[in-house]
């Protein structure tokens, strides 16, 4: 399974063709975890079995999967499991090659997520974006049927698990759980304040998981496979592997699944070709635009959930965006700020006002219009909106804006001066641009 | 989220023909002093969130029950009726089928038009400026007339730093739009038939820069592309087939080969 720097699980088959279809994916094994979970295992047994493997949340915070499962109540209620494939974290597009390439390895994942925690009801989340995903999900989902793995009665057991793939119509906020929800309610997609935690009154106020595309379409491989197996890849910590999305000033970009826990290093140089010849990196984000910029000193970590959380930044998404010397700093925080403005919900004001404040000091200093004394502004507003709203959508904006603003200050100042000795110039003109050809060249 | 300047006029000149009272949107509500692309952005989602909150349970106020369109009222086309029953038979709460309803609207019509959201809420049981600021939150959801094929560019981190603005001025000189406005919030070329706008990461950052032309994801593109996609698009052809995303192997694996687009 492993080739090279690469170890795949997840990404077995991912290219053989046909997978998409319910006749290949059977033949490579496919739908026997399902099997063996409904015809000879519990619920209770299986929620043990998946917090045991390790198996943290592949969607961005890394929580136990298996201890958030426990958390649902027992008992004859209605309960609900959520997939959450709005893959909308800038950097992220692991979930879009799972799903379009093995849609039912995900349907599997979901009925037997949905099966461990009593929910009778489950549904893919998808953003709207995603259409041809969500044509290939709702084939594979219509198969599973005509199967018998989805449905009532599934395989004679007595237990009936219904999927829905429900398309969103182009909002980040989606992402956070609770907005998923309300959204998946037909309304508005605001956050819900928390407590209650989904677990205990999520979708249509009943017990709800929520989980990730890639963390559900982990539970297969531990049901065939064993907890033990499982934690035979990756560190203590973050066991399993992770495909990781690689973008931005790098050779190869794309999809690479790796042990958690390699070096950083082989997979943006080693897996993904580091960047364009002659070019050094200057400063990547480990997991998705939301997590704190590291720079070339870091590149030497392990790629874990710990090692990440040490240095200040965080995996998330698992998302690596790469950024080398020909990339402004200031400008690539404009970018990043920009983003956070356009997808505020607008519910609390910290995160309303601030993403907008941000936006506007930074386009100061990429005009020169900024004075040093600015970017302390900038850094305080940072800090005024960490922790103080209903969901952490600010905090991702403020996180890696924060950092860049501290880390490459000498950037910062000088992109004042210098924008301000070359006066008044159009906010949008990028100086070195890898555009395809231009890569290297 | 997918305000625009113009919107409002064109649905308020809309609404008015269809008789159906106008709804707070993000250039009317009070407290949008501010022209600005996030001001709006912000007053649009207040003033929204006002109209979500004031129709929070229809059928339970008096207001609700004179406004949700009776069925008999409405004239809604047998196959959309079909269609969005069947949605609703879907999910436990009928309310859960607003956004696919939307969606079946837009397909209908091009995009979510005045009369069709009051088909859809006549249908739904709902009240039309319930599913209207529903539609408001959601940036892919037209509230004004959109062209007859979309191009969305992503101007994000990933494709930023490989030519994306680029890549979206190109789609506009090809197309014939305005490349400002694509830039916010979207443009219509000038013969009415191309909606292109620049667009927040579209989770295709391997193949940056990317577009989405009529809901399929093309990858790395250049300007040579932009012309091509969007000559195709007007001809009916199939639009660039060797850069879809549908086709592309991952990137590893046994036969992980320097990415040609991007080694050059
Ligand atoms: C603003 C925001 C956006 C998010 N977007 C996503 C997303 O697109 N996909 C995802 O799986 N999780 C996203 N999350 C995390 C979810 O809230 C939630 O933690 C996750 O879906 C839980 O699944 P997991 O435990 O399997 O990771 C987002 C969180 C925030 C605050
Ligand atoms: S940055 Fe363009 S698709 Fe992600």
């Amino acid at each position: 399974m492993s080739e090279g720097l690469e170890t795949r699980v997840l990404f077995r088959h991912i290219d053989e063709p046909g997978l998409h279809e319910i006749g290949t994916y059977e033949r490579l094994g496919g739908y026997t975890a399902l099997r063996a979970a409904f015809k000879e295992r519990e619920p209770g047994d299986l929620v043990s079995e998946f917090e045991a493997s390790g198996l943290r949340g592949r969607g961005g915070a890394g929580f136990s999967m298996g201890k958030k499962a426990s958390f649902l109540p027992q008992g004859d209620m209605a309960k609900y499991l959520c997939c959450n494939a709005d893959e909308s974290e800038p950097g992220t597009f692991k979930d879009r090659e799972l799903m379009f390439k093995n849609p039912h390895g995900l349907v599997e994942g979901v009925a037997i997520g949905a099966m461990a925690a009593g929910a009778t009801r489950a549904f893919i989340y998808i953003r709207g974006e995603y259409a041809e995903i969500a044509d290939r999900l709702d084939a594979a989902v219509a198969e599973a049927y005509d199967a018998g793995y989805l449905g009532e009665d599934i395989l004679g057991t007595g237990i009936d698990v219904h999927l829905v793939v429900h398309r969103g119509a182009g909002a980040y906020i989606c992402g956070e759980e609770t907005a998923l929800l309300d959204s998946l309610e037909g309304k508005r997609g605001n956050p819900r304040l928390k407590p209650p935690f989904p677990a205990i009154q999520g979708l249509y106020d009943g017990p709800t998981l929520i989980n990730n595309v890639e963390t559900l379409m982990n539970l297969p491989n531990v049901v065939n496979n064993g907890a033990d197996w499982f934690k035979g890849f990756g560190t203590e910590q973050s066991t399993g592997t992770k495909v990781v999305s690689v973008s931005g000033c790098v050779q190869r970009p794309g999809n690479y699944e790796v042990e958690l826990g390699i070096p950083s290093r082989d997979i943006i140089y080693g897996l993904a070709g580091g960047p364009p010849e002659g070019r050094e990196i200057k400063a990547w984000y480990p997991g998705g635009s939301s997590s704190p910029v590291l720079g070339p000193e870091e590149l030497d970590l392990p790629y874990s959930f710990e090692a990440m959380a040490d240095a200040g930044s965080m995996l998330g998404s698992g998302a690596i965006i790469v950024a080398d010397e020909t990339v402004s700093i200031p400008k690539m925080a404009l970018r990043t700020a920009r983003f956070y403005q356009h997808e505020s919900c607008g519910k609390c004001s910290p995160c309303r006002e601030g993403t907008n404040w941000t936006v506007k000091m930074l386009e100061r200093v990429v005009r020169g219009e900024a004075t040093p004394m600015d970017l302390d502004i900038v850094a305080s507003v940072q800090e005024n909106i960490i922790g103080h709203c209903l969901c952490v959508l600010g905090d991702a904006m403020a996180m890696p804006v924060g950092s860049m603003v501290r880390r490459w200050r000498a950037e910062f100042e000088e992109a004042i001066a210098s924008a301000r000795d070359a006066g008044p110039a159009p906010l949008d003109v990028e100086p070195a641009v890898m555009t395809p050809a231009g890569v290297g060249a | 989220m997918s305000e625009r300047p113009g919107d409002a006029d064109e649905r308020e000149q809309a609404i008015g023909e269809s008789g159906e009272p106008p709804v707070p949107d993000a250039e009317s509500s009070p407290g949008s002093g501010e022209p600005a692309q996030a001001g709006a952005e912000v007053a649009g989602d207040g003033g929204g969130a006002g109209a979500a909150e004031a129709v929070a349970h229809p059928g339970v106020t008096e207001t609700d029950a004179v406004q949700i369109p009776e069925a008999h009222e409405v004239d809604v086309p047998d196959d959309l009726r079909a269609e969005i029953e069947e949605i609703m038979g879907r999910y436990p709460q009928k309310r859960s089928a607003s956004i696919p309803t939307l969606w079946a609207i837009q397909r209908r019509y091009g995009w979510c038009t005045p009369e069709g959201i009051r088909q859809g809420a006549a249908v739904m049981g709902v009240t039309a400026a319930y599913l209207e600021s529903v539609a408001s939150f959601y940036d892919l959801f037209h509230l004004s007339p959109a062209g007859h094929h979309r191009v969305l560019v992503c101007t994000n981190i990933s494709c930023w730093m490989r030519g994306g603005d680029e890549l979206l001025e190109s789609f506009c000189a090809a197309a014939g739009a305005d490349p400002e406005a694509a830039a916010h919030g979207g443009a219509v070329s000038a013969d009415g038939e191309i909606y292109v706008s620049g667009f927040e990461c579209l989770g295709a950052c391997d193949l940056a820069p990317m577009a989405s032309i009529d809901e399929r994801y093309y990858g790395p593109l250049d300007g040579d592309d932009a012309e091509a996609a969007v000559a195709s698009v007007k001809a009916g052809s199939e639009v660039l087939p060797e850069k879809a995303m549908a086709i592309r192997p991952a990137a590893g694996g046994p036969d992980g080969e320097p990415d040609a687009h991007v080694a050059g």
